[in-house]
């Protein structure tokens, strides 16, 4: 059953609109390029769904309709709401162009450039269509199937920027003007990560700020469409390296989705503990980081003392600290270890007393309220149209989180609230972390205690390996475990999106499947990519201290920014 | 200090000029080499250790405990690694002030050691116009400061040397005027006659001796934390936002003696504000001659450290001001009160003459206003170190 | 002789009762020899601090010989670019400052010297009695009313 929005949309738009079918749940809609603005739009305006997830395109080189060859991909959603849509889109092959919808979504002028640097698919119209994870003299369009992995470019040359920041000076420009140019980034201490922003400064304000990320793009996404769908995991584990098994989860949610199997409930519950954890310990960096920028050193390591706590559990599970690798497709890598209980025990005992201190130190410290309320303030909409999920898009009052709207893995069965902010700024981006830890702690509490038993893999050949005693002692069984290892789980073809809640937002992965044990195309949503597109719009008339301060509140963690 | 070369000109029967000329010269000769080599930069780099191991107590971090019992020689390897280290000057620095500038910052604060008093004697120069003279080659600092950013040929510096020529100037003035009222309740200039002017008691301190300068004393220690580039004013060189500020592109030794500066300037601050307001280094008259000495230095120091103890804490515990918001705190707030505070210490002079009962009745309501807020602040501190349950941190530095 | 009177006092072995100002003009003989016997003031010259300021400036002098001998010397041309997060500097710094900065110097060198004023009267401020109340209030009573000025003017506001 369709929610009803999309029913009217689906009447509306008979005739001049299509509906392919999709067995993995989203509504999927074909539009002609010269529609497709007009689709879009509707879309937005008429039926709600206001929030522009992501754009990407699929290469049909190696699949069998490769004509036209490109498949341009709009995914949206409304801000609160769960249904999602996907609006797909082919532009011909002579032309490869469409018309841009960034002057619709403020978050379609980041996503278009990275369809232009990874695909090569122009979009007319749009505003600054250059490079953006890609450095600027590279060549050739790396997510094109025939652009080879193994293909090595040197690049040395560091973009000085002008070409935008020339754009945005205007006519103020010359040796006379007072301005001077800064690069904040990507060697300084508060671009956490290794970002970059080139300002325009009057003094000490900042007139104009060019933010340029990609020093940590290493290909994430060319690299998962070589290896099984299983060797994808550990890549997953470097997006949000603050968080890992989150994205680990986020990844395996998608594949299991294509599947269409769900895991036991133990493995459920499981990984509803670690995905709180993991939230936790991504807000725990993001506000201690952030406090560092103002200035606040010593609420570091009371914060990161229990980041250590929680790092020596999930060490204790599986032997990493940052990079966990714990979640597998249709479950996970093994059972809990005896004496996680009392790991996690102990973390939930201990954390309130470090968020406690952190609060007796800023909660009413004046210099801190006077550096962060109404810092980087900006409205829900504004928010809304430059994609902000999670965290960001929550402390402009927007009760946005998909725990809520697309409960998963029993999320609607636990007691805990989706905080929100008011205002927008800093002070509430730092808060609503604050309190969603606290909220975290409770659903990880709950979980605990009602922890099912039972196994933790789905009783699935497909995708679940075989028990070693089987593998050693029965001919099906070592057949299995081979297939699986040898071949990879192989999804039905088709295309898929799938997300979960994480801690900097809504994490999404676009996964296309040919039938085969490889991915042909997994392409990640990153929360952050979004947020960061904003930050010239957050920056701009502050001051340079407003900007470090701000940078430390959307929490941009470069590995899941540049991927 | 006169007192020890005359016994010793006695002691050898010398008489003549040029003699005593010449004992007197060695003589301050080798106290001013003995307080900078053997008491000031061992102490500075004391203080720095000392620092380092609070902060890391206060972070329930280690800190630096290798070097010497509990790392106490700390300061001496990070001197000598940057003996040996290279000594870089960008290419298009301005190579003339890019070197001058730490020796105006090293001199600046160094300088003002020797006005400084240890004991009642014990002091290389008194002079008749001490608090101006600290005042005035402190200043050095700041223009030294301004150099450094100015030379760099760096963004980051040059921002820091501004923000640093603003801030340092601006907090001038109520440091100026606050130490205005101490010097009209003193009647000299002198930091010694400062110090004459009050007594061992707390209520013979300037600190209490009327409510403009218990104030006063309060915006003194704001502005000379903001001259001395401390949090919550450390935004000269704030390393979050200006990588390392004035001195991101100097190495070695030369950045060496900004640290040096810095932490000197520590003991300095807290020596000025003991003087000005916390009596100094008056004792009860409890003993004479040397050990009336000693007692003297070590209440002296002891007031001292305590101050440069709480300057540490300030800086752990609160964030940094944004430029604006820093100027207007001086501007907005603490000029007009200190300005306040000169009218209002002169005419409490005039209306309450010194020593007379209603003087002291009120010096001594003022000595309990201030027991009572530590008080109240030390029970905060208490409730505060329950609530945290200290003992359940991941680590203890000192274990 | 000249610079002994520049320097400090001249030599007298008994020290004048009186403070202030007065103790320097302590007639007594002058020393045979010009500097040291500027010393001879003990505590009270200024002859120390020479001292100490040559100190001073030696003593880093020194530090930076040892430095340059023992110290590292690897000279490269990267190393001698100036440090901007790891890209080359779009624009020298040195360029026009903002105003804004001149004025803070400008307000500081109002108030300062004026402050600076303030301090003789401070030290003889008993002596003067309520004539030196009275005129040193309208003085003062001028400068916060400047200060209000530059106030009502917004020169205070930073942005």
């Amino acid at each position: 059953m369709s929610p009803p929005s999309l029913d009217r949309f689906r009447s509306r738009l008979a005739g001049t609109i299509r509906e392919e079918p999709n067995p993995f749940g989203d509504a999927v809609f074909r539009a002609e390029p010269s529609d497709l603005r007009d689709v879009l739009r509707s879309l937005r305006d008429e039926h709600g769904f206001d929030l522009l997830l992501d754009v990407t395109a699929v290469d049909h080189l190696e699949l069998p309709d490769s004509k036209p060859r490109f498949d341009v991909v709009y995914i949206l959603r409304p801000s609160v709401g769960s249904e999602r849509v996907r609006v797909q889109c082919r532009p011909p092959d002579e032309d490869l162009s469409l018309e841009t919808v960034s002057d619709l979504w403020k978050a379609a002028n980041w996503a278009e450039r990275e369809v232009y640097d990874q695909y090569g698919v122009r979009f007319r119209n749009h505003p600054n269509l250059k490079r953006i994870l890609n450095h600027k003299d590279f060549v050739g369009h790396p997510l094109r199937k025939d652009y080879d992995i193994k293909k090595q470019q040197w690049l040395s040359e560091p973009d000085d920027l002008m070409d935008e920041m020339r754009k945005l000076r205007g006519g103020a420009e010359g040796e006379e003007s007072e301005s001077v140019l800064l690069n904040i980034g990507p060697s300084h201490p508060a671009m956490h990560g290794a970002l970059r922003a080139l300002v325009d400064l009057e003094g000490e304000t900042v007139r104009h700020t060019v933010p340029e990320i990609g020093y940590l793009h290493r290909g994430f996404e060319k690299s998962a469409e070589k290896g099984t769908y299983t060797h994808v995991i550990p890549f997953t584990d470097r997006l949000n390296y603050c968080s890992s098994v989150m994205n680990n989860v986020g990844y395996c949610r998608t594949i299991e989705k294509m599947l269409g199997i769900e895991p036991t409930p133990r493995a459920q519950t499981i990984r509803v503990v670690l995905l709180e954890l993991g939230r936790i310990m991504d807000h725990l960096v993001s506000v201690a980081a952030n406090l560092v920028d103002v200035g606040a050193l010593t609420n570091y390591w009371y914060l990161f003392n229990e980041r250590e706590r929680i790092y020596d559990v999930i060490e204790a599970l599986c032997g990493a600290r940052l990079t966990h690798c714990y979640v597998r497709i249709g479950g996970l890598a093994h059972d809990l270890h005896a004496g996680f209980e009392e790991g996690v025990e102990g973390i939930l005992r201990e954390l309130p007393k470090a968020l406690a201190d952190v609060e007796r130190l800023v909660a009413r410290n004046r210099i801190f309220l006077d550096r962060v309320v109404g810092v980087g303030a900006i409205t829900a909409e504004e928010a809304i149209s430059h994609g902000f999920t999670g965290p960001c898009l929550r402390a402009c009052g927007v009760p946005n989180d998909l725990r809520k709207d697309e409960p998963y893995y029993g999320y609607d069965g636990y007691d805990w609230n989706v905080i929100v902010g008011t205002r927008g700024d800093t002070y509430d981006r730092i808060w609503v972390r604050m309190e969603e830890m606290r909220e975290s702690m409770r659903i990880v509490a709950q979980a605990m205690k009602k922890m099912p038993g039972g196994p933790v893999d789905v009783d699935d050949k497909r995708v679940s390996l075989p028990p070693k005693t089987e593998v050693y002692g029965n001919i099906e069984a070592l057949m299995n475990h081979f297939m699986i290892i040898m071949e990879g789980i192989k999804p039905p073809a088709g295309e898929c999106y799938g997300s979960i809640e994480a801690a900097n937002g809504e994490l999404g992965f676009f996964v296309v499947s040919d039938g085969t044990g490889k991915p042909y195309k997994v392409k990640v949503r990153p929360p952050c990519f979004y947020v960061f597109s904003a930050f010239p719009r957050l920056t701009e008339g502050g001051m340079i201290q407003d900007l470090i301060a701000t940078l430390g509140s959307l929490n941009i963690i470069a590995g899941e920014l540049d991927r | 200090m006169q007192q020890l070369l005359d016994r010793f000109i006695e002691s050898r029967g010398w008489t003549g000029d040029w003699a005593i000329e010449l004992v007197y010269f060695l003589g301050m000769l080798f106290f001013a080499v003995a307080l900078l080599l053997v008491v000031v930069t061992p102490f500075t780099g004391i203080v720095s250790w000392a620092e380092r191991r609070i902060a890391a107590r206060m972070q329930s971090r280690v800190g630096p405990n290798r070097v010497g019992p509990q790392g106490i020689l700390q300061w001496a390897a990070d001197g000598l690694k940057c003996i040996l280290k290279e000594d870089l000057i960008p290419e298009d620095a301005d190579r003339i002030l890019f070197t001058a500038a730490p020796y105006l910052v090293f001199c600046g604060l160094f300088g003002a050691f020797a006005v400084l008093p240890f004991s009642e004697h014990l002091v290389i120069a008194d002079l008749d116009a001490g608090a101006f003279y600290v005042m005035a080659i402190t200043s050095l600092v700041p223009l030294g400061i301004i150099m450094s950013g100015w030379a760099s040929n760096n963004k980051w510096s040059l921002l820091g040397g501004m923000r640093s020529a603003a801030q340092i100037i601006s907090y001038e003035i109520p440091a100026a005027l606050s130490l205005l009222a101490v010097v009209l309740a003193a009647g000299t200039l002198s930091l010694q006659g400062i110090i004459r002017a009050q007594g061992w008691s707390p209520a013979d301190w300037f600190l209490f001796r009327n409510p403009f300068l218990f104030t006063g004393f309060f915006y003194f220690f704001v502005a000379n934390l903001a001259e001395g580039n401390r949090t919550p004013f450390d935004l000269p060189e704030a390393e979050s936002e200006l990588v390392a500020g004035y001195s991101t592109e100097y190495s070695g030794m030369r950045f060496a003696f900004f640290m040096l500066a810095e932490w000197a300037n520590l003991y300095v601050v807290a020596s000025v504000v003991n003087v000005a307001f916390l009596g100094g280094w008056n004792v009860p008259p409890i003993a004479e001659g040397v050990v009336l000495t000693i007692l003297q230095m070590v209440v002296f120091a002891a007031k001292s450290l305590v101050l440069v103890f709480v300057i540490i804490w300030v800086r752990w515990t609160l964030p940094r001001l944004r430029v604006d918001q820093m100027m207007l705190l001086c501007w907005k707030y603490l000029v007009p009160l200190s300005f306040l505070n000169v009218l209002g210490t002169a005419v409490w002079m005039m209306i309450v003459p010194e020593g007379s009962a209603a003087g002291r009745v009120a010096s001594w309501l003022l000595v309990l206003v201030g027991l009572s807020l530590s008080g109240l602040f030390g029970l905060r501190v208490r409730k505060n170190l329950k609530d945290a349950d200290v003992g359940r941190l991941y680590l203890n530095p000192f274990s | 002789m000249r610079a002994a009177r520049f320097l400090g006092a001249p030599v007298g072995r008994v020290r004048p009762a009186a403070e202030g100002f007065s103790r320097k003009r302590s007639g007594a003989r002058p020393g045979p020899l010009p500097f040291v016997s500027s010393c001879g003031d003990r505590m009270n010259g200024y002859a120390p601090l020479i001292l100490v300021v040559v100190l001073a400036l030696i003593t880093p002098a020194m530090l930076l010989v040892v430095s340059s001998l023992l110290g590292a010397k690897r000279t490269e041309r990267t190393k001698g670019e100036p440090y901007e997060c790891g890209i080359p500097q779009p624009a020298p710094p040195r360029r026009a400052v903002p105003v804004k900065y001149y004025l803070v110097a400008v307000l500081f060198l109002l108030f300062d010297v004026e402050a600076v004023f303030l301090y003789p009267w401070a030290v003889v401020y008993r002596r003067l009695g309520l004539f030196g109340f009275v005129e040193m209030a309208v003085f003062l009573a001028m400068l916060v009313a400047g200060l209000v000025y530059v106030w009502k003017r917004g020169a205070l506001e930073w942005d």
